[in-house]
């Protein structure tokens, strides 16, 4: 190892502040990326669940309305008789 | 001879391929890294004028070197996609940028964060520092150039226009401490010429020059997989997929 003690390295001969400065930055944006990757999927998971959400729910509707027409109908042709 | 490609046209295809590929490239990246990391700043000898300040070559050059080749890629993936009309090209192009673009940061950064201690400044306007500002611009410029159109085929070939007209900024940075009076200093590594930097000290460069190009990669590969599965959540394989992931997550 270049350096005596871990103080020696932490102090990095005075220039510190700037190291780890740059190693901490760096370090956060590529770990901000996997974040933000695996947020993405999250968000996409979501998208996925509302649009069947929505389909299940256009099925109903639809089902359920050509049910009260068919029951309009018979109700009518009730009435003629 | 190019016939084994014609598969990854199609979406699946390449989403499948991707899940192969991503965690080779996330390990084997994160791993030389770290092991690139920890040579450089712990056992790589002090510059005989920088004292231990020029340790963050072990992040900046590495960073600045693959914001470039990274620019590169999504120039080529552009260029696939506006000439054989290949959509996952776009996608390609898409995924690519914001690492590209966090790189370009990185090396800015970090540059800035050496300039200080050496050149007594953050900032300057030289001819190096200013096209990889420009570079970054390009990114930024190409990420919402994509955004901006809800066609996303219209989208990519926008996006894809613009990436390949910035590919003239490559050479201006690279050649910018050549052409000009600049603060910077020269190319410390070179393709052609022998490495002006001592072997203890070249070694972690070169280890985390692979390292970061390992995860680069990885990131790229992750975020192709998802602009495939935004530009295809209609479809029933997607459906299934994620659906699937649900259930597991909700599992869990």
């Amino acid at each position: 190892m270049h350096f005596d003690s871990w103080q020696a390295f932490w102090d990095m001969g005075g220039y510190g502040f700037f190291v780890w400065l740059s190693f901490g930055v760096s370090l956060l944006s590529m770990i901000a990326i996997v974040i933000d990757n695996v947020w993405a999927r999250k968000v996409l998971i979501q998208q996925v669940q509302a649009q069947q959400a929505r389909k299940v729910r256009i099925q109903q509707s639809k089902e359920q309305q050509s049910g009260d027409t068919a029951d309009e109908f018979k109700f009518k042709q009730g009435n003629e008789k | 001879m190019w016939k084994w490609l014609h598969p990854y046209a199609k979406t699946e295809a390449t989403y499948q391929l991707c899940c192969r590929l991503y965690p080779w490239f996330m390990i084997s990246g994160c791993a030389t890294l770290l092991v690139g990391s920890i040579w450089g700043l712990m056992y790589a000898p002090a510059d005989y004028q920088q004292g231990d300040s020029f340790r963050i070559i072990y992040i900046h050059v590495p960073s600045a070197i693959l914001s470039m080749s990274t620019y590169a890629a999504m120039a080529v993936a552009a260029f696939i996609g506006l000439v054989w009309q290949i959509r996952t090209a776009y996608m390609a192009m898409v995924a690519i940028a914001p690492v590209g673009a966090v790189m370009t940061f990185i090396a800015l950064f970090t540059g800035a964060a050496w300039g200080k201690p050496m050149w007594g400044t953050w900032w300057v306007w030289d001819a190096r520092l200013t096209s990889e500002l420009v570079l970054l611009f390009l990114y930024l410029g190409v990420i919402s150039l994509y955004k901006a159109f809800d066609d996303k085929l219209q989208a990519g070939k926008a996006a894809g226009v613009m990436a390949l007209i910035g590919v003239i900024n490559l050479p201006i940075i690279h050649y910018s401490v050549e052409w000009w009076n600049t603060l910077h200093q020269g190319a410390t590594i070179s393709k052609f010429a022998r490495p002006k930097i001592a072997n203890e000290m070249l070694w972690p460069l070169l280890i985390n020059l692979l390292g970061l190009a390992l995860f680069i990669g990885a990131m790229c590969i992750k975020r192709l997989q998802n602009e495939v599965l935004r530009r295809e959540l209609h479809r029933p394989w997607v459906v299934q997929l994620l659906t699937k992931e649900q259930e597991n997550n909700n599992a869990l």
